[in-house]
């Protein structure tokens, strides 16, 4: 029971009076003449036990008149009463969309049975609590509203295949709930509590607030794919099989079976089957023959979380690039040049790339440039700086002449250096830098376009991309001859040469890997439109952030006057929703340090109602302890002055002569 | 003020001395001409004489002139000295009342004095009031009032001079001390040669077996009696004192009690006491009435011509 003016209760000291004037009037200084005297002092022999008896009833209730006016007053709350009799209240609802929370739950997903918890929280407000309603996943669809806005705000709360941050939404849900005059504050955290998903940094300003939390679903095992990768990234030349893979892991403790099947299917057939055990990574290579957009997706059966049994892949297939070469005969690059060709690596014909070694008798010109690459076709240039010192000077003012803003100069450290993720360039042999030139830093126009693409372990650029007005270039900071580099003499020279001519002077396609849902993609500066894995084709402007939340293969379409024609881009689930375990109580304390955590067991819809609004004030009885109030008014005044009767006053024949 | 829908009867009753408040009537005069204005009031309202049945005893006599009855020459008279004379009489009571007033300090009691009379005034009134009716009746007319011992005593007579003695011995008369009824109810048998009528004007807060045993004496030696019981209403209804010391004021007895609590049990003693009074009474064969100072005191001689007109 609690009181809501608890400071009436000091009335209750009201008391004091009938007792002191009960103690009083033991000791009474009104004396009053009565001659018939002997009459009341035989009705007082008479009934002094009921006299007595009457005194004390007459206290008795005069003292509970007094406490029962002050309780009434101080207005006792008895129970806990209905959620909507509650002081005003800001209510922030955590609610996960993440990946996670699409799995089935008595053929309902998460997702949908706590949004319906969220309706009945709201069902149960009153006009003046406020809500907030923050998906874990995406923006806040609510601020501040009233809960009929909320509802319609719960509309708006979409599933997602992405990986939500439930610490970092409790954190925006206590910086959002002000704090303003008596209102009470609580949030509302519906989720299935996934360990992954919570991250380790406390949240701060925890310790003000009322933490509501469902209890954890079950625990469930889970199988997962995650982790795809392609050998040659999202684009292929034409001839060349690319590698897929993905990783098989389990969750959960042991699975039934020690190994999976793995499916690949490639543009909704079956093309390959793979067993691998869980916790192995299963591998596909497959054919990329025909030119144009291709895609397709690993699977195992379903478990669990449906959404990460299966990983979708998209590959570009292009056809082989020309190579022309302008530098050394002989030398260690033409030589490899020549051996792509051989393998049908590189095409003939007009060139798509032009190789340019600094050490070349005759640096080519604009003119000789577009002739050999196409009049008003892009070209791409690799180029590689002389070996010949003497020639360095000559090889900078061809490339500022080619309209490219880097300078090379002498390094004067002595002592080889290492290149940074050399399996990032197709070869596990170490590459070893024993000479090399400084790039100067870029500060032309297009600066901002340089990227490095290798370092040297000292964390200088050894080979970066650009653009030019022609097309796009890659600069390598050390000859490629054995004096400078271990590559001419490693088994890695060949694929260093391929990536060089095929890939990094391409550029990397967009967006160059299968992506994790959520994850916020910068679209080409030519994209149109999108269709999305549903079917629902979005209009897009190019160059503006676009957020893929759903798993699939997603169609960029760029405009027609751009020659990309379409895109694709491979959207999976984030490896971290694949862990289903819930965190442990003691963490989500640890998490939440000094708040208030209540713990609500998940399918009891009426213990929800009770635990929120824990504000509620209970039932007002002040009104039936008025009514006692009356009632014990009446009874002291019949028992301090019972009514005449007048039948027996009438017997006494008093006034009239008998 | 009486109201103007009142019936002309009515009117006139409201109008009348014997019906008017005792406290109102207190303030018309002294006590005598309150008495004359309650009896002719009472009297018109009985609309007939109440003289009846008179003797005659001789008084002296006066020369005859002619017209007067010759059945009153006195032939004695005649032969001694040859004159005529005709005898008159003097008229003669059949009836001896003895006022028998308690004076004791119990009677000075009022419970509220702007509101009602004290005892003793309503027995001085209604003494004196008796007294000349009883006169207009030709009844000769006693008075003795007493407290523990007999304060004042006046043998029965019927002539005028008599009763304005003993108006004014009513006037004068003050409260005394504790009470003895019995005494004095002794006392009137002892004095009361004749037989007659005695009217005990007391609140009977006395000895009651003592007086009882009084009076069954004074019907034992052939007399009548009429108890009138002045009570002031808060004696027949407890006042509302709330806790207080209720003392006597003529015994000086105490009792500390609340008369909310006890009103109810005070209510039914009183009641008893007066039906022990009233049975006691016809027991012995005398007639009781119990009077409230607010009563009029037409009311209270009602009971008196009752008791007179048993008697013949």
């Amino acid at each position: 029971m609690s009181f809501l003016y608890p400071w009436a209760l000091a009335l209750s000291a009201l008391v004091a009076i009938p007792l002191l004037i009960h103690l009083l009037h033991r000791d009474i200084r009104q004396r009053v003449s009565f001659p018939a005297l002997r009459y009341l002092q035989s009705s007082q022999r008479e009934h002094a036990r009921s006299v007595r008896l009457r005194d004390l009833l007459l206290l008795a209730l005069r003292l509970s008149l007094v406490v029962l006016i002050a309780l009434a007053a101080a207005t006792p709350l008895v129970g806990r009463g209905g959620a909507g009799d509650h002081r005003p209240t800001n209510v922030a609802i955590v609610l996960d969309n993440s990946a996670s929370m699409s799995r089935l739950q008595s053929e309902q997903t998460l997702l949908n049975r706590e949004i319906e918890r969220a309706r009945s929280t709201l069902s149960e407000a009153g006009p003046r609590d406020r809500f907030w309603i923050i998906p874990v996943v995406g923006e806040a669809v609510a601020v501040g509203v009233t809960a009929p806005d909320a509802v319609a705000a719960l509309e708006r709360v979409q599933p997602t295949d992405a990986s939500g941050n439930i610490g970092n939404s409790a954190r925006t849900a206590a910086l959002a709930l002000p704090q303003a005059g008596d209102r009470e504050r609580e949030v509302h955290l519906l989720t299935d509590l996934q360990r992954s998903t919570f991250g380790e940094e406390p949240v701060d300003g925890a310790q003000d607030l009322l933490w509501i939390v469902p209890e954890a679903p079950a625990a469930e095992p889970n199988g997962a794919l995650m982790g795809l990768r392609m050998s040659t990234g999202t684009s292929a030349v034409q001839g060349i099989s690319p590698d897929i893979s993905a990783k098989a892991a389990w969750y959960g403790g042991d699975p039934d079976t020690d190994s999976v099947t793995v499916r690949l299917e490639s543009e909704r057939q079956t093309t390959a089957l793979a067993l691998t055990n869980w916790g192995s990574t299963a591998l596909f290579r497959v054919s990329a023959q025909s030119i144009g957009t291709h895609y397709g997706k690993l699977q195992i059966p379903p478990s669990g979380l449906r959404a990460d049994d299966t990983q979708f892949f998209a590959l570009q297939v292009e056809a082989a690039p020309a190579v022309d070469y302008v530098g050394t005969p002989g030398g260690f690059v033409e030589q490899a040049l020549a051996t792509l060709a051989a393998a049908g690596r590189t095409g003939a014909g007009v060139a798509d790339v032009l190789v340019v070694d600094g050490d070349a008798a005759d640096l080519p010109q604009p003119g000789q440039i577009a002739r050999e690459t196409g009049e008003g076709r892009s070209h791409r240039l690799v180029l590689i700086p002389p070996a010949n010192p003497l020639l360095l000077a000559r090889f900078n003012q061809w490339l500022v002449s080619r309209g490219i803003q880097v300078a090379l100069s002498r390094d004067p450290s002595q002592g080889e250096l290492g290149v940074e993720s050399p399996t990032a360039i197709g070869t596990e042999n170490e590459i070893r830098v024993r000479s090399r030139f400084l790039l100067s830093r870029d500060t032309g126009d297009q600066a901002g376009e340089r990227e490095t693409l290798l370092s040297t372990s000292d964390g200088s650029p050894w080979l970066v991309r650009g653009r030019t007005d022609g097309g796009t270039y890659v600069l390598l900071a050390s000859p490629l001859d054995s004096a400078s580099t271990s590559l001419p003499l490693s088994p890695g020279m060949i694929p260093f040469v391929e990536n060089l001519v095929l890939r990094w002077s391409q550029g990397t396609a967009w967006p160059g890997r299968a992506v994790d849902a959520g994850t916020t993609l910068v679209l080409p500066a030519t994209a149109d439109s999108i269709s999305l894995p549903s079917g629902e084709v979005r209009r897009v402007d190019g160059g503006l952030p676009f957020n893929p939340l759903r798993v699939g293969i997603y169609r960029v379409h760029h405009r027609a006057s751009a020659d990309g024609g379409t895109s694709l881009v491979a959207v999976n689930v984030p490896a971290s929703e694949s862990d289903l375990q819930p965190v442990s109580s003691a963490t989500l304390e640890r998490l939440l340090p000094g708040g208030r955590v209540v713990r609500v067991p998940r399918d009891e819809a009426a213990a929800w109602s009770e635990a929120i609004f824990q504000s509620r004030r209970g039932a007002d009885i002040s009104p039936w302890l008025l009514l006692a109030v009356v009632i014990l008014a009446l009874a002291e005044a019949w028992v301090a002055s019972p009514p005449a009767d007048s039948a027996r006053h009438a017997g006494l024949g008093t006034t009239q002569v008998s | 003020m009486i109201p103007a829908e009142v019936r002309p009867q009515e009117r006139d009753r409201a109008d009348r001395p014997d019906q008017l408040d005792p406290h109102k009537l207190a303030d018309l005069g002294n006590l005598e001409l309150v008495a004359r204005g309650v009896v002719d009031g009472f009297l018109i309202g009985l609309h007939r004489s109440p003289h009846r049945g008179f003797s005659v005893e001789f008084a002296e006599n006066r020369a005859y002139n002619p017209g007067d009855d010759p059945r009153f020459l006195d032939w004695k008279m005649y032969a001694r000295s040859d004159r005529l004379y005709i005898k008159q009489f003097e008229e003669e009571t059949n009836l001896r009342a003895y006022l028998v007033l308690d004076v004791s300090s119990s009677m000075a009691w009022t419970s509220e004095a702007g509101r009602f009379v004290s005892k003793l005034h309503y027995g001085r009134m209604l003494a004196a009031s008796l007294t000349m009716l009883l006169a207009r009746q030709g009844d000769a007319v006693g008075l003795l009032a007493f407290d523990d011992r007999v304060r004042l005593h006046l043998h029965p007579r019927g002539s005028r001079r008599h009763v304005s003695t003993v108006l004014s011995s009513l006037a004068a008369i003050q409260d005394g001390g504790a009470t003895d009824a019995g005494a004095a109810v002794k006392d009137v048998a002892v004095r009361l040669r004749r037989r007659g009528l005695v009217i005990l004007i007391s609140d009977l807060l006395v000895q009651a077996d003592e007086t009882l045993r009084a009076l069954r004496y004074l019907r034992h030696r052939g007399h009548e009696v009429l108890m009138l019981h002045v009570m002031d209403p808060a004696e027949l209804e407890l006042p509302s004192a709330g806790e207080a010391v209720f003392f006597d004021p003529e015994s000086g007895d105490e009792l500390r009690t609340n008369s909310a609590a006890l009103r109810k049990h005070y209510r039914e003693a009183v009641s008893e006491a007066i039906r022990e009074w009233r049975l006691e009474a016809l027991r012995m064969g005398a007639d009781y009435h119990v009077v409230s100072t607010d009563t009029p005191l037409g009311t209270a001689l009602g009971s008196y011509l009752e008791k007179r007109a048993r008697l013949g």
